[in-house]
Formats: structure tokens, sequence, C-alpha cells
């Protein structure tokens, strides 16, 4: 291989397609079930504008420019984004002085069009926020995206372009060797000239595997979410931010992409890097906090909640390395928030240190373009009925609260990069992430997995592993008891 | 692609059936929209017994029920039956969107009866604290698959909430060789109906945990156990008694919601306690020429009820054509004391039918209670109740002569603890 890239998150996918659009050989290797599974899976979706990191970091500028590249990234991946902006509210005096820095921080950053704007015109464009507010700093640029959606558009590009993909490939060690290193996975063992490691969490690892000498270390903190019901969509239009204090950016009211709206994440620093569960005391803190900001939400409108985790470590900044005694790693760690915002530049970043080191032909055939994945929700009515005209099966709905038919389905599952697993499903056609929550699709979806490949309806899982959804057919414990 | 008919029924459960038969009966064109692939709604999966004592003097299982009433529809030439067909959007005035695999339809009625059922409330609703790993299933779920798809959900299994389905599901699957290690109620009083409680708990020695709830979820890829907690008399968990259950499934069946989407596309008010629109004896909704029966209009315990549900909306359905509603005056119907809902929420003057048949849940579970009818502090007419439980609903029929000339209707329910 000429480059092995590490974890397929937002910032590994990022790179595999950057780096498709060159004679390379590629190879990603991702250790869940799907990419997407990480810090990717689980965030705020929030495309900052880039007024929050110090000056002249690696956070301030990568944010700054990945804000700038993400409406023509998503609209050559045909993922949705939408420059939905931002108010940051100021409840007393102190936050007021503070909203003042942070427009300062922004014009020092490059942030165009901040605006610290009076109560009333805040509740006039957001009427729904809490009427104690004083003031609030607009920011325009703010926006958000699907940021999984985008990871799973941008490798499909990759592979269209020629990027290798390994799922369940986990590195477990790297080796020195002349020239480059070895990959060892748990099932196979690759030469590479390049590595670049881009494992969120585990990052630190691959550090260590390496035998890069380098006290680096990743302290896991943890966010919690409500999502809401698309019913409450008209919350707020805008991302809705508290003002800041030295702990972070605080709990938030975000309107998504899809409609739904999410209240959260706190921040807990955790021991364990798998720890992804929700806690009586954090769900607490995350309702009673933005139901600060918004108040009179519905419990009832709650229809999920759920956890990531952040790779913040002791370095503080984005570390964006390639250490003397391992020349040929370039590791991009330690990417906590705004790295979904960072991504398409930290993309260019790696980019250019490839360039450095070798010469970069242009692949002829690459295409940086894709086709618009089609959903049924999303058609118009004289398109649905050509599809249905097509295939009968565009006109099966099979996701009563999205929905989505039963071709959609189909498609998907035969496309190579397309687990077979229903979470997998979930993120890519939003199957059973609605009001009903899978309990109306999850038969429907089992039956047509079922018949496309083959398999008994109890063969697939949740999400890879042990993460089965049936057991074995009726009485066939009944039948073994009886049978001895 | 276009269609014209006098009234379409949406959702094909007994609800729906029951409508589609009364308004065919008077020789109304009728078209039935029901997404699933047959018609019977929810009672194709009930495959136990306990349905019909009501209607048909019968004990017959949910699909057998649902065949008579399939049967007694298929018969009718001006009932047409579309399955596997989704409505999507219903407008103010009366247009439906609906897609199935022969295309887009634009379904233009004269009224329309909504039979859409109820949907169970879910895992992420209810946001309990933990992981989320495969093994959670609302029971509705898990019984499709054990009784339509032929698969078990799990072997080691854990119910949360004592609704009807819950408690059905725990016998099932202890037929079907899973463990069923117990039923958890976080209220005091169990949720499902005293016949369910004997028949599937007790014969089969599953234990009961009233005032407890599961607390938090554990196990990373498939479930591995649940902490269940006793609760506090207002329903806050005390989680320093929690204790830990080893089971690899958890069925929930923690209450049931009206599925009135479409109702709100076509601007139809919600009555926040029933969760259905707000109707009037004729089970017309505060839009004129919508109807709704069955659970989309209120949750019911019986599937009798639902079916004189839909026979009324249907014959309603023809009133409204023939122009014989007229609303000329608008009376709520109050409810005080222990009474937590009641169908309908308001009567339409003038009244026309002979009787009105009212609906009601209760509050809390009380012994010796007796309801009043009253006009102000005037006792118009009484039932008694030597016990009366939220799982039960309470029907009544009152002639219509006693509330014709009346000034105020006020239903006030009072027991004994
Ligand atoms: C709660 C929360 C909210 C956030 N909100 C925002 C926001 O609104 N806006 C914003 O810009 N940023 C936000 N962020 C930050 C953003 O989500 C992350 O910076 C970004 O997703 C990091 O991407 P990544 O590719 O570095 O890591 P990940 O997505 O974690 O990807 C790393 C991948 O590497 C894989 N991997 C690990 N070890 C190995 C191995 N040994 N072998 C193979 N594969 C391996 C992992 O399985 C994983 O898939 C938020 C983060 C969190 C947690
Ligand atoms: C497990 C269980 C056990 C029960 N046990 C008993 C019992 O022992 N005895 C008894 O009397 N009653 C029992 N009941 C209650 C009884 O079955 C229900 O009250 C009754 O089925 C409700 O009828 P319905 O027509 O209102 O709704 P449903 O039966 O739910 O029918 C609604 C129909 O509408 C369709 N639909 C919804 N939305 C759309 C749309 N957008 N487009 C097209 N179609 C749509 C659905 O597919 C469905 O077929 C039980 C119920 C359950 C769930």
């Amino acid at each position: 291989m000429d480059v092995i890239i590490i974890g397929g998150g937002i910032v590994g996918t990022l790179i595999a397609r950057q780096l498709s659009f060159y004679s390379l050989r590629i190879l990603l290797l991702e250790k869940e079930s799907d990419i997407a599974m990480g810090a990717t899976k689980a965030n705020s979706g929030i495309v900052h504008a880039g007024y929050d990191p110090l000056p002249n970091t690696n956070k301030a500028k990568t944010n700054v420019r990945g804000n700038k590249l993400y409406p023509e990234l998503c609209s050559q991946l045909k993922v949705p984004f939408k420059r939905n902006g931002a108010f940051v509210l100021a409840f007393n005096d102190e936050e007021i002085k503070i909203l003042e820095e942070l427009k300062e921080r922004g014009r020092i950053n490059g942030v165009l069009g901040l605006e610290i704007i009076s109560k009333e015109e805040l509740l006039k464009r957001e009427p729904n926020i809490n009427p104690e507010v004083k003031r609030a700093l607009y920011v325009p640029n703010s926006g958000i995206t699907s940021p999984y959606l985008l990871a799973i558009s941008a490798l499909e590009n990759a592979w269209e372009n020629g990027v290798e993909v390994h799922l369940e490939e986990e590195v477990q060690g790297v080796i020195k060797e002349k020239g480059g290193y070895i990959v060892k996975t748990n099932k196979n063992s690759y030469f590479t000239k390049y590595i670049i490691n881009c494992a969120g969490i585990n990052g630190d690892e691959i550090i260590k595997m390496a035998g890069i000498d380098f006290s680096f270390e990743i302290t896991p903190r943890k966010g919690e979410y409500f999502v809401l019901d698309k019913k409450m969509g008209n919350l707020v239009s805008s991302t809705i931010f508290p003002t800041p204090t030295p702990l972070g950016k605080g709990i938030l009211v975000i309107p998504t992409v899809e409609g739904n709206i999410l209240l959260g994440p706190n921040a807990q620093n955790i021991n364990d890097k798998e720890d992804k569960t929700t806690t009586h005391e954090g769900l607490k803190e995350v309702w009673e906090k933005a139901t600060k900001l918004v108040p009179n939400i519905p419990f009832s409108s709650v229809i999920n909640t759920f956890a990531g985790i952040r790779a913040s470590s002791n370095y503080k900044d984005f570390l964006i390395e390639e250490f003397n005694s391992h020349k040929g790693i370039l590791n991009i760690l330690g990417i906590d928030s705004p790295g979904l915002t960072s991504a398409p530049a930290l993309a260019e970043i790696a980019e250019e240190w490839l360039r450095e080191k070798e010469k970069l032909i242009p692949k002829k055939e690459a295409k940086k373009e894709r086709e618009k994945t089609l959903y049924f929700r999303e058609l118009t009515n004289e398109e649905r009925e050509e599809l249905i005209k097509r295939n009968p099966k565009w006109g099966h709905i099979v996701c009563r609260c999205e929905h989505v038919s039963e071709m959609e389905i189909i498609e998907f599952i035969r496309h190579p990069l397309t687990p077979k697993t229903l979470e997998a499903l979930r993120k890519r056609l939003r199957v059973g992430t609605g009001r009903c929550h899978g309990a109306f699709c999850t038969p429907h979806i089992l039956k047509i997995l079922s018949k496309e490949l083959g398999k008994p309806m109890n063969s697939f899982t949740l999400k890879g592993g042990n993460s089965k959804i049936l057991f074995g057919e009726n009485k066939v414990r009944w039948k073994n008891e009886k049978g001895s | 692609m276009k269609k014209e008919v006098d009234i379409a029924v949406i959702g094909g459960g007994p609800g729906g059936l029951a409508g589609a038969f009364s308004a065919g009966k008077r020789g109304l064109k009728v078209l039935i929209l029901e997404r699933g692939e047959e018609l019977g709604g929810i009672l194709n999966q009930c495959i136990h017994p306990g349905f019909g004592l009501l209607y048909f003097k019968e004990e017959l299982t949910g699909p057998e029920y649902a065949e008579r009433w399939i049967k007694m529809v298929e018969e009718l030439d001006n009932i047409e039956i579309w399955t596997k067909t989704m409505v999507l959007e219903v407008s103010p005035d009366k247009r439906i969107l609906a897609v199935n695999e022969k295309g887009l339809w634009e379904i233009k009625a004269k009224a329309i009866i909504f039979s859409m059922g109820c949907r169970e409330r879910t895992q992420g609703n209810l946001a309990i604290p933990g992981t989320r790993p495969s093994g959670i299933f609302t029971a509705g779920t898990a019984q499709r698959f054990v009784n339509i798809e032929g698969y078990l959900p799990g072997e080691k299994i854990l119910i949360l909430g004592s609704g009807d389905i819950g408690l059905i599901m725990a016998r099932r699957l202890r037929w079907e060789g899973a463990e069923v290690i117990g039923v958890v109620e976080k209220l005091p009083y169990p949720g499902g109906l005293t016949r369910n409680l004997v028949q599937c708990l007790e014969d089969y020695d599953i234990p009961l945990y009233l005032s407890h709830t599961v607390v938090e979820i554990k196990g990373k890829e498939r479930l591995e156990g649940v902490y269940i907690a006793p609760v506090d008399d207002k329903g806050n968990p005390i989680l320093e008694n929690k204790k830990y259950i080893s089971c690899d499934t958890l069925l929930l069946s923690v209450g049931l919601i009206p599925e009135n989407e479409l109702s709100e596309m076509a601007e139809i008010p919600l009555d926040g306690k029933t969760g259905g629109p707000f109707v009037d004896q004729f089970l017309m909704t505060e839009k004129e020429g919508f109807f709704a029966c069955g659970n989309v209009l209120l949750v019911n315990d019986l599937v009798d009820y639902v079916s004189l549900q839909g026979l009324l909306a249907g014959e309603s359905a023809e009133k409204y054509l023939k122009g014989e509603i007229k609303r000329e005056k608008k009376l709520p119907v109050k409810i005080n004391g222990n009474l937590r809902l009641v169908v309908p929420q308001y009567l339409s003057y003038p009244i026309i039918l002979p009787e009105i048949t009212f609906y009601f849940r209760v509050l809390n579970p009380k012994e010796n209670s007796i309801l009043y009818l009253k006009e102000k502090e005037k006792i118009l007419k009484t039932w008694k109740y030597p016990m009366v439980k939220p799982a039960e609903m309470l029907v009544i029929k009152v002639s219509s002569s006693i509330l014709e000339n009346v000034e105020e209707i006020n239903f006030v329910l009072e027991g004994s603890k």
C-alpha cells in the first residue's frame, strides 16, 4: 500500500476521499462493523463558525477554513448542509462581556458577520427563547449537517475512486520497516509507505503501538443528548448556545438537518473509552440547562437519548504531527470539538503533507461529484410516480415515520460498503429513527434483508458482534427439551 | 393517479372494517386504505382467545374475529379494498395522498373515517439511562415476531409495564419455552385487565413487581441485564435500592398512543387526555365530515367497542352526507371526581340519535363507586360499580331524551379507596 488510513470517522473518510483523486493505493481500516461509529456518529452536527477557539491554534485555523469548505463539499457529496445561523445567549452583564470577547476573538480568527443583538431582535427571530435573556451574539456562518451521512458519502466516493475499505479490521501493531511500516490487524498484515493515524479516541494507543516516544494521552469526555420528535422542529431554527465557560461550549438546543431537535451535550470526564451510557444525572443536567435556554419543552416530545465521546487530550489543541523518529506517520489526534467542522481542512493538510513526500499524480477517472441518492420522502409526487412505474417496490412504504420505501432499503443493502446491520441502515436511511423507534419497520427490514441475502431473519444484528436481534425459531428450545 | 369516493376509510383494522361495512351497507361508495398486507389490523397478531364476547357472544381469537368482519365487508360490491397502501397525507379539504405498488394516488372523498389505530410507547419515549444494545422491543413488535414471523425475540425475558399486550406476551413466550423473569410496573396497581393478570401471570407463577421501574440498561451489544428500583409515591425511582436482574430481552408494554399524525395534518383538534380527536355523539371530529373510531379515537380495551364505534362512524357519515347533522348548538361533556377522560367530549344538538354511548377511563382504582350524571346540582341518573380500575373502560348508554333539554352535562364519579 501507499497509504493506510487508520480510522473511519469523519477525519479518516474525508482524508481517504481527498487522496483518492490521485494515483495512490490507499486502504482505510476501521475496527467497527461500520464507519462513523465513534465521535462521528454521536455529536451535535454543528458546522461551527470559529469564534470560539483561541487565535492561532490548529483548532482556530482549521475551524474557519473547514467552515468555508462545507457548502461545496456537501453539494459535491449530496449531503444536507444548512447555514441556519446561531445565537449565543447572555443572561447577565458578565455574560454580555464574554459575548464581546467572543466577537473580538472571532474577528481575529477571521469569522465574518458576528453581531451583538438586542433581546427584542432575538425574540423576533427566535420567539421560543427564554424571555429573561439580555442579549445575544448572532453568528450567521454557523451551519448544520449530518455527520455520518457526510462520512458515508465521502467514503463511498473514495471507494468509487479506488480506495479499499476494510471494516471490522482493527490495527493491533505498527512495525517500522525499511521504506515504510508493517501494519498488523486482527485479520492481516500490510506493508505501507505511509500511515495516517486518525483513530479518534484510540489514537494514543496507535502512537504507543508504533513506539513513538511522546507523552500524549486522550481523556475521554462524554456528552449526552435528548432527541425530540420532528413535531418540535419549529422550536428554534438557529442553533442556540449559552455563553461558554472555561469548561466548554455548554448545553445547546440544536436543530438537525433531518428536522428533529437535539438537546445537549453535557461534558463528563470518563475512564472507559467505550462508555457510551446515558446516566440519570447527565440527562437531568441536559434537560435543566437546555430548558433554561428554551423553556416549555414537553418531556413527551423526547423520542430518544444517546451519548458520544470526545477525544480530548492533554495537548489541548488538535495534534497534527509527524514525529522525527517515525517519518511517514501523520498523526491527526485529539480531535474533539470542532473536529467535524475542521475535518475538510484536516484533509487538505494531509494532502499537503503527502505532496511534500510524493509526486501526487491526479487520477483522470476520479470523480468529486456523487449522484444524488433518491429518498422517497424528498421526492416530488411526479418523481415518485415515475420511480414506482419503473419498480413497484418504490411504492411499498416500509418505514411509517420517515416514509422509506422497500426499494431504497434494497439499494442500500446491495451497496458493497453497507454493512448488513440494522444500525447501518438506520444511519443511511433513517429507518427506525422516528417516533416509533423501529417498532413498525424492524420486522419488515429483517424480512427484506433475509430475502436479499438468502439468510434467516435471526442471523442479522443491530450493530455487528453479538448484537443479534432475534433468537431461534419458535419452539426451538421447547423441542430440544422435549427431545432430550 | 386520481380517484373519487363517497367515504374513504383510513386503516383496515376492526374499527375501519366496521366503519366501511356500516357505510357500505347504506349504499355508499367506500374505499378502505390499509398499509398492511391484509385487513384486520392488530388483530392478526393476537392469536389468543378473548375477542367478541360482547358483539358475537362467543369467544374468538383475534384473527377469527377479524375474519368475520372481513367477510361482511367483502360481500358488499360497493366497498373497494386496497391493502399495502400507505396514506401519506390528508388535507383539510378531504384530499388523501396515498401510495402503493401501482403508484401515487390522490383520492377525493366526501367524508373520511379515521381508524389508524395506535402505536406503542417506546424505549426512546422512556429515556431509560444506560447502554443501547439489541434486545429491547415493544411488546407488540415482539408479538409480531413470535406470532407472525415465527421467531423468538430472546430467551430470558423481563417485561416493563403491565399493559395487556405485555401480560399476553408473558404467557405466550412462556409457552414458547422462554424464561419470563417477571413483570415490572411503576404504578401501585396493574395496567392490564384482571382476566389477563390471572390467566397470563398467576397461572404461570410469573411475579409482578408493582411500584418498581427499570432504571438502567446494561450490555454493549446484546442486552445483558437491567437494574430495577422501587419508586416513591410520586413515581420517582429510589436509586439506592436498585437491584440487578440478568436478562437478554426487555419487552416494553408501557402504553399506547393513538396514531393521529394524519388527523393533525388535516388540522383536526386533538384532546390531550385521549390523544384522539375531540368528537361529538356522531363520532364526528371538530372538522365536519371527518370521523374517528377505534384506537385512534381513544385506546380501547375490548375490540367489541371498537367495532361499535366503527358502525356508528359509518352510519354518521351517511347522515353527514345527507345533511342531517346540524350542530346548531354544542354542549361540552364535563367530567369530575375520579374520571380521567370521556368520549364523546361534547354533544351536538339536535341529538337525532335515540341513545348515546359514553366511554370513560378512571384516574384511580376505587371500590363502591357511583357515577352521577348531573345537570348543575340536579342528579339525572346514577350507575353503581363495586370496583373501578384505570385498566378497564367504563361504558354507559344514556337515552337522548334525558339530555335533549339540559343546560349542562356533568359526569361525576365518586368512590371509596
Ligand atoms: C458530544 C460531541 C459533540 C460534538 N459536537 C461537534 C459539533 O457540533 N461540531 C463539530 O465540529 N465537532 C463536534 N464534535 C467533535 C467531532 O464529532 C469530532 O471531532 C469528530 O467526529 C472526530 O472525528 P474522528 O474521525 O477524528 O474520530 P472518530 O469519528 O471517533 O473516528 C475514529 C475511528 O477510528 C476507529 N478506530 C479506532 N481505533 C482503531 C484501530 N485500532 N483500528 C482501526 N480503527 C480504529 C474508530 O472505531 C472510529 O471509527 C463533537 C464531539 C462530541 C463527542
Ligand atoms: C396484544 C393485544 C391484545 C389484545 N387483546 C384483546 C382481547 O383479548 N380482547 C379484545 O376484545 N381486545 C383486545 N385487544 C384490543 C383490540 O385488538 C384493539 O382495540 C383493536 O384491534 C383496535 O382496532 P383499530 O381498528 O382501532 O386499530 P388497529 O387494529 O390497530 O388497526 C389500525 C389499522 O390502520 C392501519 N393504518 C394506520 N395508519 C395507516 C396509514 N397511514 N395508511 C394506511 N393504513 C394505516 C394499520 O396498518 C392497521 O391495520 C388487544 C390488543 C392488543 C394489541
